[in-house]
């Protein structure tokens, strides 16, 4: 394979990062593990940048190097699969919120978290991509999984995430949280 | 409404856009249902956690990583497209677009367009003890007076001027006043001078005005020209030091800054060609590939409520007006106006309370910028409206 020159390289994927970095970040639930699942992504990507070049579609061929590659859990670093969640604490946007709101908020988005890791990598991604905006014919293209197919899946996905959410909340771990 | 259609608004991400009827619909099936219950927990809960913005360092991380060893081409540049950067967000927060507006000078020519629904009805303002002052009961089936429909120009794409060379190299900072007319279309033309600080400027203000896109005005349900509308370009040079990973940030956001006035301009496109679906999924599109801050929500918002107010689909148009309300809150940055058409839409369901109110709060927030400013005579003028049909604010009830 001839190497490309880095800037070529750098424009084909620049204007991508920021989709892909949401993407990798709703995927993990942390900056740390987003940002190496990106490095993963563009390590392949430049690994088959003919392709690349010659996507139509290069945000979306992207999309799918990033969604394969999550859900084939082909990765470089072999970081804990447990997201730490920190990072929501930190970067949680709000209208100056009062202590009380800071501190519900981290612990419901630590519940929304410890929830997501009970799902299997194929549900979160769906799960992930389908909440960042991106439609059911996006989708189709991203997964190569049919209509009913995706359908399906979102909705066994939503079902058992909210199912969690919901559930009472008896496990000592989360009592002790609170 | 059964579980079916409950998963397919959610698989459609039409949660945030629903009728009032389709809402109060939705609500009643969840009451009793509780898987679809716990889905759509699901779906707020997630929609609810915040993605921080990217790492300004990660480009240059992922190049290291893959390994070609050279330094990223976009460093040598970095100057000029800082240097362009920091006029883009000077230009969106010091430009403020007068609508000097004078309805007796509207194009004579105008294009029908309203209205576009078959079920709404048509009827004069009604007298005030028919005025259906709450949102209690769903306001669906409101009748309209389509002819009150009004929409002022709200600019879309804003084309940032180049900053003169000769002028940053002697540090000069300054402004330009133009005149322009707003075309039916809403295209820029006949960009004159009417005053500015120095000649240099003139000529880079008035052509990023030239290439700026409107939504046209829309007066009486037709499309209208909107003449003489004056607006303020202002050029000022960022003198403070830009560190480094700063640098990359204001790269990245405007290579967002950038790809997103291009989506814009599509949709906006696509209005000028009647293509309101179009315009529409345009808009889904770039909200869901772009990094958007308050600001740019709050436009991309008053343009769905332009869309449905001329689709007729007058429930949609209130609710992204007062989201987009909502998000230039949320940036702190004064909302372009969007509370007029807001107040209007109510007054034209005949919703005079709400409209009085509207205008009320609104003017009550105005800080002082100049589209605001420019605004309150209009605001003025429409409170006089109401108080000729004895909506004032003595009569409103109070607030729940």
């Amino acid at each position: 394979m001839k190497q490309l020159p880095h800037n070529e390289f750098a424009a084909l994927i620049a204007p991508h990062l920021p989709v892909l970095f949401r993407a990798a970040y709703r995927l993990t639930g942390n900056r740390p593990d987003a940002e190496d699942l990106l490095q993963d992504v563009c390590v392949r990507a430049h690994a088959h940048i003919t392709s690349l070049k010659s996507a139509t579609q290069p945000k979306a061929w992207l999309l799918k190097v990033q969604y394969r590659t999550f859900v084939d859990g082909i990765r470089r670093h072999r970081r804990s699969p447990l997201a730490t969640g920190e990072d929501f604490d930190a970067t949680r946007m709000s209208d100056t919120p009062t202590p009380e709101d800071a501190a519900e908020g981290s612990l419901a988005e630590q519940r929304v978290l410890d929830a997501w890791r009970q799902l299997d990598k194929e549900q979160r991604a769906l799960l992930a991509l389908h909440v960042e905006g991106y439609s059911l014919a996006e989708l189709e293209a991203i997964t190569e999984l049919s209509t009913d197919a995706l359908k399906a899946r979102l909705y066994r996905a939503r079902l058992r995430l909210g199912k969690l959410l919901t559930a009472p909340r008896t496990s000592p771990a989360l009592a002790l949280e609170e | 409404m059964n579980c079916t259609n409950v998963n397919a608004i959610m698989d459609q991400h039409r949660d945030t856009r629903l009728t009032g009827a389709e809402r109060n619909a939705v609500g009643a099936h969840v009451l009793d249902c509780t898987d679809c219950a716990a889905a759509r927990v699901a779906y707020a809960e997630l929609l609810a956690i915040t993605v921080p913005a990217m790492s300004p360092d990660l480009l240059d991380s992922i190049l290291e990583t893959v390994s070609l060893g050279a330094r990223p081409a976009y460093a040598a540049r970095r100057g000029v497209i800082v240097a362009t950067v920091l006029l883009t967000g000077a230009a969106l927060a010091a430009i403020g677009v007068m609508q000097l507006h004078d309805p007796a000078r509207d194009d004579s020519a105008p294009q029908t367009i309203l209205p576009r629904s078959q079920s709404l009805v048509t009827s004069a303002p009604g007298p005030v003890t028919a005025n259906p002052t709450s949102l209690a009961g769903g306001t669906a089936n409101l009748p309209v007076d389509t002819t009150a429909i009004e929409l002022y120009i709200a600019p879309v794409v804003r084309t940032a001027p180049e900053y003169p060379p000769t002028a940053v190299e002697r540090g000069l900072e300054g402004s330009v006043t133009l005149q322009y007319d707003v075309t039916v279309t809403g295209v820029v033309e006949n960009v004159s001078v009417v005053q500015s600080t120095d000649a240099v400027f003139e000529a880079p203000a008035a052509n990023a005005l030239a290439q700026w896109k409107y939504l046209p005005r829309i007066a009486a349900g037709k499309r209208v020209a909107s003449l003489a509308q004056q607006t303020v370009i202002r050029f000022q040079l960022d003198r403070t030091a830009v560190s480094a990973p700063r640098q990359r940030e204001i790269a990245a956001q405007q290579v967002n800054v950038r790809g997103l006035s291009t989506a814009l301009q599509v949709a906006w496109e696509r209005v000028a060609a009647d293509d309101l679906r179009g315009a529409e999924l345009q808009l889904d599109e770039a909200r869901a590939l772009y990094e958007l801050d308050g600001f740019q929500e709050g436009i991309m918002w008053d343009f769905y409520a332009y869309l449905y107010t001329v689709q007729g689909n007058y429930d949609r148009a209130i609710e992204s007006y007062e989201t987009g309300i909502a998000a230039y809150a949320r940036a702190n940055r004064p909302s372009q106006g969007s509370w007029l058409p807001l107040a209007n839409l109510y007054y034209a369901r005949h919703q005079y309370d709400l409209a009085l109110r509207m205008l009320l709060t609104y003017k009550g927030r105005i800080k002082g910028t100049p589209a605001e400013r420019v605004s309150t005579p209009l605001a003025d003028e429409f409170i006089a409206r109401l108080a000729a049909l004895g909506v004032t604010d003595a009569t409103l009830p109070p607030r729940r």
